[in-house]
């Protein structure tokens, strides 16, 4: 395996963001509300680039904190930067993180662009991090990502009931998680002529 | 005069604002037990020095100001010693929503029946003050009193988080539970409101 295929897979690769490039991208991404809504719980925001700028470059000088890293997603054809995925909350102690993904461009939605994003950030967690779990929540409203996620091998834990209120409606708050075990039992029977 | 239920104040103790100089020594030294350390949040891995509370209790008041949370201390009515802390963290206001930590610090002063009550003092606040819809809060699978104690307060199991903890050289699940405000107040309806004429 070449050094650098943790983090790239057959259509993505997940790259290291300088703070004024990726500032453009997800500055653009927040206009879109349907994207502000699958992403997080906070009221939609449309941050501006200097915001979002700003927050990169305090993570740049605080030396990036050791419990997280954020990529962005590169596709290895047209080299279109289209998301981000990132490990946060990392608790070296108990060796599990909490994984975040959006894809900001909506055209390049239901394509498996999050899954191939999702094993890799998995595989780096597991294979170079050595942590033993990675945990997840989703919006009750995002089939489409519970699907992706259970591709990669992330199962259901439980739901927080009614976490969200959007739209006059209350939504729950669905956690999932991956073991490294099960994790890599996937890997050999999915793949048992590459050992 | 218009009479509300106090829910700042319980037959034994009261909530409270920190007192950061009396209080950081005292909690410093609760801090050099492991399941504190873990209760109190915070993202501390290691007991932490009275110095490094003060900035931690700096920070609780800015949250404040910002809404994110609302912590107090929990005393003793009768002599206002420190028995420990109840949170609600983790607040977004337009869910209705807030994570719950609550410990009491001293050994000595647990199953005295002080953390029923401050439970049902900080619950009322949420559901009565904040208007939430639901109050969650976090326990490792291996602390059987702290998970009787939340169910008799009627929070439902909601999520296992499958191995998430390590402790003890062995791995936990971490249950995460839920109690809705509807439920809550099922259970404990609101005392009467005494309106003048």
């Amino acid at each position: 395996m070449s050094q650098f295929s943790v983090l790239q897979g057959t259509r993505l690769r997940l790259v290291a963001p300088d703070a004024a490039p990726a500032a453009e991208h997800f500055s653009r991404w927040a206009h879109n509300l349907t994207y502000a809504r699958l992403i997080d719980t906070d009221p939609a925001r449309i941050w501006s680039v200097d915001t979002v700028k700003k927050w990169f470059e305090d993570e740049e000088k605080s030396g990036g904190a050791p419990t997280s890293v954020i990529w962005l997603m590169q596709k290895l054809e047209d080299e279109q930067i289209i998301g981000f995925i990132g490990l946060d909350g990392i608790r070296w102690e108990h060796g599990d993180t909490w994984v975040g993904i959006g894809i900001g461009e909506e055209s390049l939605w239901g394509q498996g662009y999050g899954s191939e994003a999702m094993q890799l950030a998995v595989q780096y967690a597991f294979t170079v991090l050595n942590l033993q779990r990675v945990t997840l929540c989703v919006f009750e409203y995002n089939p489409r990502a519970i699907r992706s996620y259970e591709k990669v091998g992330f199962v259901i834990e439980g739901r927080e009931r009614g976490v969200i209120l959007r739209s006059g409606k209350r939504y729950d708050l669905v956690y999932m998680g991956i073991l490294r075990a099960e994790w890599q039992q996937r890997q050999t029977q999915t793949q048992p002529a590459a050992r | 005069m218009l009479h509300f239920e106090n829910f700042f104040e319980s037959t034994d103790l009261h909530l409270t604002a920190i007192r950061p100089d009396a209080d950081a020594p005292i909690e410093s030294r609760w801090t050099h037990e492991p399941r504190y350390l873990w209760a109190l949040g915070g993202n501390f891995i290691f007991p932490q020095p009275p110095s490094r509370l003060k900035k931690f209790y700096e920070q609780l008041e800015k949250d404040m100001d910002e809404k994110r949370l609302v912590h107090f201390m929990l005393r003793q009515r009768t002599d206002d010693s420190l028995l420990g802390f109840a949170r609600l963290e983790w607040l977004e206001l337009q869910h209705g929503k807030a994570l719950l930590r609550l410990a009491i610090g001293d050994p000595e002063q647990r199953g005295r029946g002080y953390g029923a009550q401050a439970i049902h003092l900080i619950l009322r606040y949420a559901f009565d003050e904040l208007n939430l819809y639901r109050v969650g809060l976090s326990l490792p699978n291996d602390d059987t009193r702290a998970i009787r104690f939340v169910e008799r307060a009627g929070f439902q199991l909601e999520v296992r988080q499958r191995a998430a903890l390590y402790l003890n050289g062995q791995h936990v699940d971490n249950l995460r539970y839920g109690l809705l405000a509807q439920e809550y107040l099922a259970r404990n309806p609101r005392p009467a409101m005494e309106i003048p004429q």
